[in-house]
C-alpha cells in the first residue's frame, strides 16, 4: 500500500521563504513529519535556484519537489541535477517539451481543473489521462470545492498520481479516500502533524 | 572510502548529504579511473534506463564496473541503480543489464497507478545476521519497473504485486527505495548495509 501524501508547501521568493532559508524552513517540516515538500518559486534567478536546491537536497531526507516558471528544459535539467526529486511545470504543453528525456516519475504537471456544464467532466478526464500517454508522473490539481469529490472518484482511475492542492483537512480527507494521492497545502496553514492528525483522524492511511 | 558513480547529471547532492550526515567518507567519479583504490562503490540511478545504460558506457563504467565487481569491489545499486545492476529491464527490452544481480527487471501493475511514487511498507522475507528487520518500516520509492522477487531476495514491496526491495549477492546489494530520501529509517538502512560491505563511518553517527 502506498501511503496518503501530505504535502506542505513552501513558497520561494528571491531564494527565501519568508526571510529565511529555504533549507530551514525545509528541515522545520521534515521534523514535523511531512511526507514531500513543495517548493513554488517565483522570482530569483538561476544560479540563486541551483543554489538553494542544492543546500536543501544535501540536509533534506525526504523527497522534494520544485515549481518554477521554467523557460527550457535546461532549467529543468539543472534543478533535477541539483537534487529536485521531481519539477512541476505550468502546464500539458509545457510538460510535453522533454518529459520522456527525464524519465517518468520526475516530470509532474499542474492543471487549474473547472468542470463546465458545456464539457462536462470528459474534456477534463481526456486532459489528465493525456498525462500518462505524455509518460508524465502525475499532476497536481487545483479544483474548486464544488468539483473535489467528482474529480477524485474521477481521477481514482487515472494512471497516474494525483496531488491535490487543498487547504482544508475535512475536504482533503474526503478528496484522499475518493481516491487523490496526497495533498498539497500551504506550509504556513499547519504543522504537517496537525495535518497529518486531521487526516488520520478521518481514517486516511498515512506514513508514521 | 565510497566512490560515488557520476553518471549522467544524476542527482548526487542527497546522497553525499545522507553520507556526511553518518560521517562515511566519499568522492564523486566520473570514470573508474578516479575511483578510490578500495570501499563500496555506489551507482545512484533516477531517470530512463536507456540514457543511464549509455551515460555509463560513456564514462567507461560499463566494462570496469563488473570487472570490479569481480575483483571483490562491493557494489550498491539504489533505485535505478538496482536495475542497471540486474540482467536487463523490461524499459530497454534489447538492452542488457550489468548481470551482477540476477533477474530481468519488470513494469509494475497493471492495475496499479505508475510510477510507484511515494512510500510503501517494506518487510522481511529472508533475514540477514548484519541487517535488521524493516518491520514494515515506511520507505520512499520512486519508480515504474521493479525486480520481481525470488527465493534469494531478503526484503519485498508491494504496488500491484510483490516486487524486491533489497537484494544482496555477495558483494552486490541493490536496494529499491531510497533510503537517502527514506528519513531516519533510511539513513540507518544505508549506514547497515555500507557496514555489510565492509565500510565504516569515519565517526559516530548522528542518526539513532
Amino acid at each position: 500500500m502506498v501511503a496518503k501524501r501530505v504535502v506542505p508547501i513552501l513558497q520561494v521568493h528571491g531564494g527565501r521563504i519568508a526571510g529565511a532559508a529555504p533549507v530551514d524552513g525545509a528541515r522545520r517540516l521534515e521534523l514535523e513529519g511531512a511526507d514531500e515538500i513543495l517548493f513554488v518559486e517565483q522570482g530569483g534567478d538561476r544560479a540563486g535556484r541551483i543554489a538553494w536546491l542544492a543546500e536543501v537536497a544535501r540536509a533534506l531526507f525526504i523527497p522534494f519537489a520544485l515549481e518554477a516558471p521554467f523557460q527550457d528544459p535546461e532549467e529543468m535539467a539543472e534543478a533535477l541535477a541539483a537534487g529536485a526529486g521531481r519539477v512541476v511545470v505550468p502546464d500539458l504543453d509545457a510538460a510535453r517539451m522533454d518529459a520522456p528525456r527525464f524519465g517518468r516519475a520526475r516530470v509532474l504537471a499542474t492543471l487549474d481543473v473547472a468542470w463546465s456544464p458545456a464539457e462536462g467532466w470528459d474534456a477534463v478526464l481526456a486532459r489528465l489521462m493525456e498525462l500518462g500517454q505524455l509518460g508524465l508522473g502525475g499532476a497536481v490539481l487545483s479544483a474548486g470545492v464544488q468539483e473535489l469529490d467528482d474529480l477524485c472518484a474521477r481521477t481514482a482511475r487515472l494512471p497516474v498520481p494525483i496531488l491535490l492542492r487543498c487547504a482544508d483537512p475535512t475536504l482533503a480527507a474526503e478528496a484522499l479516500a475518493h481516491g487523490a494521492d496526497g495533498i498539497a497545502y500551504p506550509a504556513d496553514l499547519m504543522t504537517a502533524a496537525e495535518f497529518k492528525a486531521l487526516l488520520s483522524g478521518a481514517g486516511v492511511p498515512l506514513r508514521r | 572510502m565510497i566512490t560515488l558513480i557520476q553518471h549522467g547529471d544524476q542527482p548526487l547532492n542527497t546522497l553525499e548529504g545522507a553520507l556526511d550526515q553518518l560521517g562515511f567518507d566519499h568522492r564523486r567519479a566520473v570514470a573508474p579511473g578516479g575511483a578510490a583504490l578500495d570501499g563500496p562503490l555506489i551507482l545512484l540511478g533516477a531517470g530512463p534506463f536507456d540514457a543511464a545504460c549509455a551515460a555509463l558506457k560513456a564514462g567507461g563504467w560499463w566494462w570496469d564496473l563488473p570487472q570490479m565487481a569481480a575483483a571483490g569491489r562491493p557494489v550498491l545499486g539504489i533505485g535505478l541503480g538496482l536495475h542497471l545492476l540486474a540482467e536487463g529491464s523490461e524499459e530497454s527490452p534489447r538492452g542488457a543489464g550489468l548481470g551482477l544481480i540476477p533477474g530481468i527487471v519488470r513494469s509494475l501493475g497493471p492495475g496499479v497507478k505508475l510510477p510507484h511514487d511515494g512510500w510503501s511498507q517494506v518487510r522481511q522475507q529472508r533475514a540477514h545476521p548484519r541487517l535488521p528487520d524493516p518491520r514494515d518500516a515506511w520507505m520512499y520509492f520512486q519508480h515504474g519497473h521493479a525486480l520481481e522477487p525470488t527465493s534469494e531476495t531478503l526484503q519485498i514491496a508491494h504496488h500491484g504485486r510483490p516486487f524486491s526491495a533489497l537484494e544482496l549477492r555477495g558483494q552486490a546489494v541493490g536496494l529499491q527505495a531510497h533510503p537517502e530520501k527514506s528519513g531516519s529509517y533510511g539513513l540507518v538502512l544505508l549506514a547497515k548495509l555500507l557496514a555489510c560491505l565492509g565500510e565504516q563511518p569515519r565517526a559516530r553517527a548522528g542518526v539513532n
